[in-house]
């Protein structure tokens, strides 16, 4: 039985782990798609939590100037047509959101379909692109 | 410049191939002058590197733009601080910084330890060298730094560097998290010595004890400085937000963390030699893997940029790694069984295998989390991705069983605590942290912060009654005063006090971080003379001002901070926008003191003269920057040479010090 004590300790530890780990991914996963891929997934997604990259549609950023409020859309480059309104309540917006740049929304979809997103990350449409891969921080 | 560079690089490869085959030459025929001369080679190396690097950092002052990689990174009015650090500022340049340490580095440890490990050597050499080689590789065949434009196509002027990454803390962070990852090649290499020639004992973790140590704390600066950028630069108000990248720096500062403990058992106890070695091989790997994470562009990060072709080499070299590591381990199995095992579940040993284990559950945690888009894509075909809440929840936990066992593992007894030896260790820390903890519960601090904060206060007592004894078993032997018996306690056992100073330094980062559960944060649309409350502060918007220079057009706002009717201070949160690159950037303004931070940004400025303001309140942020600057303290205690002749007078002292231990 003493020698029992050590692996059954670790086997519990770990199994504890384990579990916090499998019940913390299950609860706290978002899909991740495209917009193209948001809008084949259909009804599904409503409510849920998502997290869902496009780029910005030129010319459809609108700010409201009384209150902390973002309106755009995004959509897929290979897929112009199909485009996702977003709405965005927050001051803070990064400094590489711009017309064409890429960008990540987390947050859910509202009944009328507009994406509520309660974050919004965005890359700079690189200007290295065409030649070369952009680089960036070099924090690995 | 930019054919010196190529040949430099080109011989560099040489040279390391050269050190391979004449260290295992001389070391198969012993032959030693073949071991000699491979030695030499990997001199030779670091010196044509230091030439490269030196090279490419003179094209960046000199503005020589027929360098595309000049050119990328850098323009003429670029401040030259900036033309320097920009010499790491994309991928080439990152990959000959590297190497570049790598050279250092090897070069140093393998001169240190030429006679003192003669054995080791050969085999650290060819592994050393093997390693550099791997990156020489990588710039000349895959992203040169020397590459130029075709003739006449070179520009003007440079596209200039990342505004983001024209800040001083990103200007010295890749350099130390580079320190950290590169220094852990060199236990790395000598694991690898260890495991070819059988010699299997203690040897090794010593030849390596203070490079793992110098690495861990680079490796942990470099952390915190990438934190602290991200927390000035990014404007979002947060240090941390479990990004790809983070993580990937997260993991082997884990892994090595892991290691320095463990190898505490082998130096003592002859146990866990295998263990060690997985360590050792696992933190290695892991820095890889956390350069192929942010290199390959495989998982999409906010800190983004950096995609390249890289990524199948590092996943290739990993797996050749991780082979070989296996192989050896299997290999020299029955060499590493060790008669040992532990006595009780009640030691200093079980401590150690706990704390091992939470922190190896950690690290496979925080993989889990970063790689879940790509494993789940593959098992159902989505990709679903868990955000900062799943690392909250399953790091939270763990995080706190550490801190925990930061204070229980050094009380305990080795070998066997007897229950009265327990009572006598924890009776006062424990009543400590459970007053601190009533206190705080009674003032409302919630469940998670008063279980963390009393934890953290539960550790500080054990190490400060560590403290006491020591010096009262020191004044009552040598009758030194006090003071004089404090500092010569911790000279003459630096090892073990460094190491409770770096605890004391980790238990201000955990009470700095358990202050974000406090954060508070407002934000609105204010005209000149509106204001805006957060937390218990008015914040005043006074006005806009031009803040421009000659490399960015920029603006202010003048925000009064008031608390009540009291003006605490003026911040000026600043957008601005980089001539060169186009870019804008925010500039948060931060008042910043031990009780808490207050933490503007500038959104829009409005036509109408309006701004959007950010605000956040906070608190005990600093405490973590604090706790950084006491662990870099502690670990170059622990480090610092141990006069041995002080500890030959003074025999009787090792007893009486350890009446805890």
């Amino acid at each position: 039985m003493k020698r029992l004590r050590f692996p059954i300790g670790i086997a519990a530890i770990l199994g504890a782990i384990g579990w916090l780990v499998l019940s913390s991914t299950a609860s706290t996963g978002a899909y991740y798609v495209t917009v193209t891929e948001l809008f084949a997934k259909g009804d599904i997604v409503k409510g849920r939590p998502l997290r869902v990259s496009g780029h910005v549609v030129t010319g459809s950023i609108q700010r409201e100037t009384q209150r902390a409020e973002l309106r755009f859309q995004i959509a897929d480059p290979g897929n112009p047509d199909r485009t996702l309104p977003v709405i965005y309540r927050h001051a803070a917006v990064p400094d590489t959101f711009k017309d064409g740049a890429e960008a990540v929304v987390e947050g859910r979809i509202s009944a009328e379909g507009v994406f509520e997103a309660k974050t919004l990350f965005a890359k700079c449409p690189s200007k290295y692109e065409a030649k070369q891969p952009p680089t960036g921080p070099v924090s690995s | 410049m930019a054919v010196f560079g190529r040949i430099v690089i080109a011989l560099s490869f040489a040279g390391c191939m050269y050190a391979i085959v004449a260290a295992l030459f001389g070391v198969r025929s012993r032959r030693r002058p073949w071991v000699i001369s491979s030695l030499n080679a990997v001199h030779a190396v670091t010196l044509l590197l230091t030439a490269a690097i030196s090279a490419l950092a003179y094209a960046f002052l000199t503005d020589d733009f027929s360098l595309m990689y000049v050119a990328h990174h850098s323009s003429i009015a670029q401040p030259d601080l900036y033309k320097v650090t920009a010499v790491w500022g994309g991928q080439s340049g990152s990959l000959l910084l590297w190497v570049w340490l790598l050279a250092l580095f090897g070069s140093s440890a393998l001169h240190q330890n030429r006679e003192r490990h003669p054995h080791l050597i050969p085999y650290a050499a060819a592994t050393i060298a093997f390693a550099m080689s791997f990156f020489i590789f990588l710039m000349l065949f895959v992203e040169h730094p020397f590459a130029t434009f075709a003739a006449g196509q070179a520009p003007h002027d440079g596209q200039g560097l990342n505004p983001l990454l024209q800040n001083p803390y990103m200007a010295i962070h890749p350099p130390c998290l580079y320190t950290g990852y590169v220094g852990f090649s060199v236990p790395f290499a000598f694991a690898v010595a260890a495991l070819a020639t059988r010699r299997l004992g203690s040897d090794w973790l010593r030849a390596t004890r203070r490079w793992t140590l110098f690495s861990w704390a680079f490796l942990s600066v470099g952390i915190l400085l990438g934190a602290h950028w991200a927390y000035l630069e990014l404007g979002w108000g947060g240090y941390w937000a479990w990004d790809p990248v983070e993580n990937a720096s997260f993991m082997p500062w884990l892994a090595g963390t892991a290691y320095l403990h463990s190898v505490i058992i082998q130096e003592k106890r002859n146990m866990l030699k295998v263990w060690n070695m997985v360590l050792v091989f696992l933190t290695y790997g892991l820095a890889i893997f956390g350069t192929f994470l942010t290199r390959s562009g495989v998982i999409s990060s906010v800190h983004s940029f950096a995609q390249s072709d890289l990524g199948p080499f590092f996943l290739w070299y990993l797996a050749f790694v991780a082979a070989a590591a296996v192989m050896l381990l299997v290999w020299r199995r029955h060499e590493l069984a060790t008669p040992n095992r532990f006595d009780s579940i009640v030691s200093r040993e079980s401590a150690f295998l706990l704390n091992n284990l939470l922190l190896l559950a950690a690290v496979f945690a925080v993989l889990w989390g970063t790689i879940f888009p790509i494993l789940s894509e593959a098992v159902e075909g989505t990709k679903i991705t868990v955000g900062p809440p799943y690392f909250n929840r399953v790091m939270s936990p763990i995080g706190l069983a550490l801190l925990a066992l930061t204070g229980i593992g050094p009380m305990v007894a080795w070998r066997r605590a007897s229950p009265g030896s327990l009572r006598r260790a924890f009776v006062v820390p424990v009543s400590v942290m459970g007053a601190a903890m009533a206190a705080m519960a009674a003032m409302g601090a919630g469940l998670a912060a008063t279980v963390s904060w009393g934890l953290c206060v539960f550790v500080l007592t054990t190490i400060l009654i560590e403290f006491w004894r020591g010096t009262l078993a020191r004044h009552a032997m040598t009758n030194e005063p006090y003071p004089v018996a404090f500092v010569s306690l911790i000279q003459r056992n630096r090892r073990r006090y460094g190491g409770y100073i770096v605890h004391i330094g980790i238990v201000m980062m955990f009470a700095g971080i358990t202050g974000s559960l406090f954060n508070a944060e407002a934000e609105g649309v204010l005209a000149p003379g509106e204001s805006l409350t957060a937390d218990r502060y008015t914040l005043r918007f006074d006005g806009a001002k031009d803040t421009s220079q000659p490399e960015f057009d920029g603006v202010a706002a003048r925000v009064s901070v008031l608390d009540g009717e009291r003006v605490v201070t003026v911040l000026e949160p600043e957008k601005r926008r980089y001539r060169a690159s186009k870019q804008p950037t925010t500039e948060a303004a931060v008042l910043t003191s031990f009780r808490e931070d207050i933490y503007l940004t500038l959104g829009e400025v409005h036509a109408s003269g309006s701004i959007s303001l950010q605000a956040h309140v906070n608190p005990l942020v600093r405490w973590l920057w604090a706790g950084g600057v006491v662990l870099v303290l502690g670990t170059v205690i622990g480090a610092w040479p141990e006069a041995t002749r002080q500890r030959a007078t003074l025999p009787r002292f090792a007893t009486a010090g350890a009446t805890a231990g």
